[in-house]
């Protein structure tokens, strides 16, 4: 069921729509990327020199740093212009203010302290505020103690509650490997706001300002443990591979590999203890309800495994489904890449790069019948669009331009 | 203030914790969410963490239901009756958008999918959320978060080195599609503002869960290269991971982003020895080849400080350390109090307690709590009254029929 045949506008629901991103961290970039994927029309501004931070986080190819082929920055600004520009130069602020003044939105990381510096720049940016959705994307918001902190995904993470629950009870709290988890949750958190604002515009013609913080976000996100420690005083730490007053909700090893052997509801129990042709298992007082199966989960455990240690990833997986239990197998990168399901919805997008090459890259997160997701182009190289955003949208002279680029302005 | 989506009606047939989530940012954004539950079978997250704060109705005390529905008005309608789908159809017509997370199947048996109900109401917005989204050969499977962690390959690439894989105790797969959820709806809504056009969404937990590991997959394809699990190793940085402190299980994250501020946690820690090239740390390369040893020396000094002292020492020399918080921490964290990010609201059954606020706020159209999550059926009598003109008498049919209800007719398991 992808794109329906009545659809009549096959445009995306923000496309007209022209953002300004201020970024050098993942959350605001992301942010922009389902912004781009919705439509919009994103310029990027980033620094002469060197880009945007995001450029210098890796993996690349062949291990060697490249600014324009590091993969976050390859996923995170798809879909993107991008210009250079030095914003705390006074020739640059002036012509960040000319590309806001044509724009409808404003989605920036810039430091609050460094905003506080610039802030004959910001206060004319603040006068736009009659039309311009304003928002900014901070690890801690633009108020309170932490504001000013300096922060990576790790400390961040950390200060939001989630490292202290990933890994094996006592051993060192871990965080999601690679440098995206963090940011795609807070980065959708900007997003939801950046829509309801321009939705709100859309009927009023009033813009605003927004305050999104980062950890705030991650918070939200994360099972209300603050909530739950309020009702209950129950601390969760880290469990490894189990959930709280649930089992099993774990992985398992099998013949070939491993599997999420998930298993939440009371009628998945009875299936599951019928799967494996144990369902003595329902009548036996230690595993009546979920609570006393975690209790319990060490011996459940041992009763359970012989089953998974029989069979196939594939076979735990299909037979799991087949009885209507949520197994799945723990895939590799190379397993996401081949799954059938994903194939059958075009989910992986084709992505030719001049720099790092054509790769499949996760496509659409959602799928529209009427304003469809955007196929995504590959990330501009830095400054690619200088010519197009400053000369032909702005109108600038070619000579103007070679001027700021003499003066390093651009 | 009214919020930004004030004026916008959302019916929503989501349960447990990903599409709740997305209709709980869409309620806080000022929009009305009518929560839709049957008395023949509430929401199964009404059993996770309940009956710990004393009450006759347990099914009213689990937080985390309490806190993914607040805002939200609730509503009960026992969809798989005739009368109860006929009401949920008026209900369509008085409203704006639908986000559901069933099967297919339950859908088209109950005449309420997306085709049926566009006859109703031809610019809505509906939202489905699955597991594998509606098409393909796996739509009819079933799946939690961890469900579709494992096969976004999450858990490959997490946990300690040398060990099996470990799902993510900061659950992915369910609120990233549930914020996505919340992001599908409001750009519907702002195609439909300008073309008037509704239309159908179909979301899958799986593929923005994939979103979080693009960088292993992109290395994967670029370099021919599967990730190690490797705790909290990174490439660029180094040290880069969490350090016992004083206490028991405390912990500071810190991460050294380059050799000047790797400089100067020597200088706190009051190793500058360290900094030393002969030392052989000086470097990222020469950290990361150490890392045993990096480990022992910073631990010297964390073991014998509180979390937060090390953390403001080390921030103070610019570097960035990061508490391990835990749940307790966070309601009396000092950002949190100043930004009065966990407000207290008063809720029939559990009393007053804190709830995460809106990550999000807005300087004209503000976002936040307005009111607690409605108890089972609270809003029955408002919402088909104002918005159906229900009679008193037609009303009391319905609950004779247990089409609607205050009680459950059976209580979901606690866990």
């Amino acid at each position: 069921m992808s794109n329906a045949s009545d659809s009549t506008a096959a445009s995306g629901a923000l496309s007209g729509v022209r953002i300004v991103e201020l970024s050098s961290g993942v959350p605001a970039a992301l942010c922009c990327k389902i912004l781009a994927g919705l439509g919009a029309q994103v310029v990027k501004v980033e620094p002469p020199g060197d880009g945007s931070g995001i450029r210098r986080l890796g993996p690349f190819p062949g291990d060697t740093p490249h600014p324009e082929s590091g993969v976050v920055h390859l996923f995170a600004d798809t879909s993107k212009q991008s210009v250079t520009l030095d914003w705390r130069a006074p020739a640059g602020a002036d012509l960040l203010v000319r590309l806001l003044e044509d724009a409808d939105a404003l989605v920036e990381d810039v430091p609050p302290a460094e905003k506080d510096a610039a802030h004959s720049l910001f206060d004319r940016v603040a006068r736009m505020e009659q039309r311009l959705v304003w928002t900014a994307v901070t690890p801690f918001g633009q108020t309170g103690p932490y504001r000013d902190l300096r922060m990576t995904d790790l400390t961040l993470a950390a200060l939001s509650g989630w490292l202290f629950q990933t890994g094996e009870p006592g051993q060192e709290p871990l965080k999601a490997q690679g440098h995206l988890a963090e940011g795609c949750v807070a980065g959708a958190t900007a997003a939801i706001g950046v829509l309801a604002a321009l939705f709100r515009r859309g009927m009023s013609g009033a813009g605003q300002r927004l305050d999104v913080s980062c950890m705030e976000s991650l918070i939200s996100a994360n099972r209300f443990l603050e909530t739950t420690y309020a009702y209950t005083g129950y601390m969760t730490s880290r469990l490894g591979n189990r959930l709280p007053n649930t089992y099993p909700y774990t992985i398992y090893p099998c013949k070939d590999g491993h599997v999420a052997a998930i298993c939440i509801t009371d009628a998945q129990w009875e299936s599951l203890c019928n799967m494996i042709g144990m369902p003595e298992l329902l009548d036996d007082p230690r595993f009546t309800i979920n609570r006393d199966r975690f209790q319990n989960a060490d011996a459940l455990g041992a009763l359970l495994m012989p089953w998974f240690q029989q069979r196939t990833a594939q076979e735990c997986f299909e037979t799991g489904q087949l009885w209507r239990i949520p197994f799945s197998k723990v895939n590799s990168m190379a397993d996401l890449l081949a799954m059938e399901q994903l194939h059958s919805r075009g989910y992986f997008e084709s992505v030719r790069h001049p720099v790092a090459g054509e790769m499949r890259y996760p496509g659409p997160a959602i799928r529209f019948t009427a304003s469809p997701w955007r196929a995504a182009s590959a990330a501009p190289t830095l400054g690619q669009h200088n010519e197009q955003v400053w000369c032909r949208r702005l109108g600038l002279s070619r000579d103007d331009l070679a001027r700021l680029r003499r003066q390093g302005v651009v | 203030m009214p919020g930004p989506l004030e004026g916008v009606r959302v019916l929503d047939l989501s349960t447990w914790w990903a599409g709740p989530l997305g209709t709980m940012f869409l309620a806080d954004l000022g929009a009305e969410v009518i929560k839709i539950e049957a008395i023949q079978r509430v929401d199964s997250y009404r059993g996770t963490f309940a009956g710990q704060v004393p009450s006759d109705k347990p099914y009213e005390t689990s937080p985390v239901f309490n806190a993914v529905n607040r805002n939200k008005r609730g509503v009960t309608l026992d969809m798989a009756s005739a009368k109860g789908a006929e009401v949920f159809r008026r209900l369509v017509r008085a409203s704006d958008v639908v986000c559901e997370n069933y099967s297919a199947r339950v859908m088209e048996n109950l005449g309420v999918e997306y085709a049926a109900l566009r006859r109703h109401n031809p610019t809505l917005v509906m939202v489905s959320l699955t597991g594998f989204g509606r098409s393909g050969p796996w739509r009819d499977y079933v799946a939690f978060a961890a469900t579709v962690e494992a096969l976004s390959g999450i858990p490959s690439v997490t946990g300690y080195a040398g060990g099996p894989p470990l799902l993510p105790g900061a659950i992915m797969g369910d609120p990233l599609p549930g914020l996505f959820c919340a992001i599908a709806v409001l750009a519907a809504l702002e195609h439909r503002r300008r073309t008037g056009q509704g239309q159908y969404v179909d979301m899958s937990q799986l593929e923005p869960t994939t979103w979080t590991v693009a960088d292993a997959l992109l290395d994967f394809q670029m370099n021919r290269r599967t990730w190690p699990r490797q705790g909290n190793r990174v490439a660029e940085m180094a040290p880069h991971g969490a350090y016992r402190c004083l206490g028991d299980d405390e912990w500071v994250a810190i991460a050294v982003e380059d050799d000047g501020q790797w400089r100067r946690l020597c200088d706190v820690i009051g190793r500058p020895e360290l900094a030393l090239p002969r030392k052989g740390y000086a470097d990222l390369a020469g950290r990361q080849a150490h890392a045993k040893d990096v480990r022992q020396d910073i631990e010297a000094w964390t073991r014998q400080r509180d979390k937060r002292e090390a953390m403001r020492l080390l921030q103070e020399a610019g570097v960035a350390a990061g508490a391990v918080l835990n749940p307790r921490d966070l309601l009396s964290d000092p950002q949190m109090q100043s930004r009065g990010f966990f407000p207290v609201v008063d809720r029939a059954e559990v009393g007053p307690r804190p709830y995460p606020g809106c990550p999000i706020k807005l300087s004209a159209t503000p976002a936040g709590i307005r009111s607690p999550a409605p108890l089972l059926g609270e809003h029955n009598g408002l919402a088909l009254r104002e918005l159906l003109g229900m009679t008193r008498s037609e009303m009391e049919g319905l609950a004779r029929d247990c089409v609607i209800g205050t009680a459950p007719l059976s209580t979901p398991p606690a866990r």
